[in-house]
């Protein structure tokens, strides 16, 4: 049996993954190395259907009338997402080695899809559209040019998507 | 002054349910054909009914316009159901109590010919109340000679459309408009670019531009419907104490407008008119919600269809309907959304 783990973190667990379809990028020898004035999310995992998934947890967000800050709030999302993609693909494509496993290095670079995904605490399931809305035109050109994507979700749809470990205590 | 509730008994869709409104603005959400725009039509018809020149029943009839002109083919059509009845109740004010108007018949009752009860105390206590419906399609550029097409029988309006027209040509303002008059006219004018002006010799309406007038039938459909909005704002049809009915406003609507319409709805409900707004839209139910503060009255009435005809639920925001087909329609949206993203 594969060894499989779970992380911790803005309060849910994330999981069950298999250990060598995750890269705690913040953890890394190589944000370890290059860390200053760099931003990443919590982790990175693969999912099935060539899928590497950027995750990005959060226990609130602001307002969205509360413009400052919540545009301060995505562009600090938009920051870690583009941050963590360039430092996984500089490791891909051998500019810097890190402790990642194989797995992440032999995705199908012409098939891989990409998914930003934040995942709120708590939140109800109509604050999410206007988050993704604003995420989604900040990261537009990244969007375009890699054909990546943004998902916002909260725990429910988190654990739709297979992202949270399906146990009841998760329950909103 | 204004309504207070309504009691509804076999009629159209309605089986029988009482509906509660708030003086201030009341939101009637639904799916198509659980009765919103009937809803707001009887209303209207006892709004009208305070003149004694009306007559319930009959501006029943003329509202709806079933077949022959016969008030029994508004019986809710379903076995057994063969008697209906409509009740409106006012809010009554310090010196006088609650009234209430009905108008109670059956499947076999003629033309308009329904029983009426307590119409001459609803007309003395309501004397002098305006009330105006805007119906969801734009009628003004069709004004010219259609009350004479209609009084002919060339066309059939119903009397929704008929009056909205009559209450637009009115084209005086008494005195001095207030300060708060001119804000809110200044407001609609940021969204039709000009101010409406009536023809009475050619019976027909121009929006002036830049000291050019505008053809209406030229003008675009939503921009004609909020100018209809200026028109009845300055020849006092909206002012304190009387009803605005308003189906569907959101309709050709630009969404970049919403928020300045439903501003304005918000100040005409806190100078004292009672609104009543029939709507599929999201943005008008939101909007109401975060322009709002806790002293204005509004109400959320959500139509939903059950085994026993439509009921009715009530909320004080918009989130808290469970019955909210629009937020359910906004979520499952997103969920495709998500879906596919993460396909």
């Amino acid at each position: 049996m594969k060894d499989v783990i779970t992380i911790e973190e803005s309060g849910m667990t994330f999981g069950d993954f298999l250990v060598d379809d995750v890269f705690r990028i913040e953890r890394s020898d190589v944000y370890k190395k290059i860390g200053q004035g760099i931003k990443t999310v919590e982790f990175i995992c693969l999912q099935k259907n060539d899928k590497v998934c950027f995750v990005e947890a959060k226990k609130s967000s602001p307002r969205t009338d509360n413009e400052e800050t919540f545009d301060a709030f995505v562009g600090e999302l938009v920051e870690k997402f583009t941050h963590s993609f360039e430092v996984w693909m500089s490791i891909f494509v051998k500019r810097r080695s890190s402790d990642i496993s194989r797995n992440f290095l032999e995705v199908d670079m012409k098939t891989v899809k990409f998914k930003f995904i934040l995942v709120i605490h708590g939140h109800k399931e109509e604050w999410l559209p206007p988050i993704r809305n604003a995420m989604k035109r900040r990261l537009m050109p990244h969007n375009k040019i890699w054909g990546s994507d943004v998902v916002v979700l909260n725990e429910k749809s988190a654990r739709d998507m297979n992202l949270i470990r399906q146990t009841e205590e998760n329950d909103i | 002054m204004g309504l207070k509730s309504i009691k509804i008994q076999n009629f159209t869709v309605f089986e029988d349910e009482q509906i509660e409104f708030s003086s201030g603005i009341n939101i009637v959400v639904g799916t198509n054909g659980v009765g919103k725009t009937h809803l707001l039509k009887l209303l209207y018809a006892a709004s009208q009914a305070v003149d004694s020149r009306t007559s319930f029943s009959q501006k029943i009839v003329k509202c709806f316009l079933p077949d022959e002109y016969r008030i029994a083919r508004l019986v809710k059509r379903q076995q057994g159901a063969n008697n209906a009845s409509v009740k409106v109740t006012s809010c009554g004010n310090e010196s006088k109590g609650e009234k209430t108007i009905s108008a109670s018949f059956n499947s076999k009752t003629k033309k308009w010919d329904a029983i009426v009860k307590g119409e001459n105390a609803w007309e003395e206590q309501l004397y002098g109340m305006n009330s105006i419906f805007i119906p969801a399609k734009e009628i003004l550029s069709n004004a010219y000679n259609l009350n004479a097409a209609v009084e002919r029988n060339n066309v059939s309006f119903d009397d929704t459309y008929i009056d909205i027209i009559n209450s637009a040509k009115v084209d005086i303002s008494l005195g001095k408009n207030s300060k708060e008059k001119e804000k809110r006219l200044e407001r609609i004018e940021e969204i039709i670019g000009g101010k409406v002006t009536y023809d009475a010799k050619k019976e027909e309406f121009y929006l002036r531009q830049k000291n050019k007038n505008l053809e209406f039938p030229l003008v675009a459909e939503g921009i004609r419907k909020v100018a209809l909005l200026w028109q009845l704002v300055k020849n006092g049809t909206l002012e304190q104490g009387s009803i605005l009915f308003w189906d569907e406003p959101e309709a050709n609507i630009n969404p970049a407008y919403i928020s300045i319409l439903v501003e304005l709805l918000i100040e005409l409900q806190r100078s004292g008119v009672q609104i009543f707004v029939s709507t599929h839209d999201y943005f008008i139910a939101k909007y109401i919600d975060v322009r709002r503060n806790e002293l204005d009255k509004i109400s959320f009435l959500s139509l939903f269809q059950t085994e026993n005809g439509v009921k009715c639920e009530q909320g004080d925001s918009f989130e808290e309907l469970k019955h909210n087909v629009i937020m359910e329609t906004f979520l499952k949206l997103y969920q495709e959304e998500v879906g596919k993203a993460m396909a």
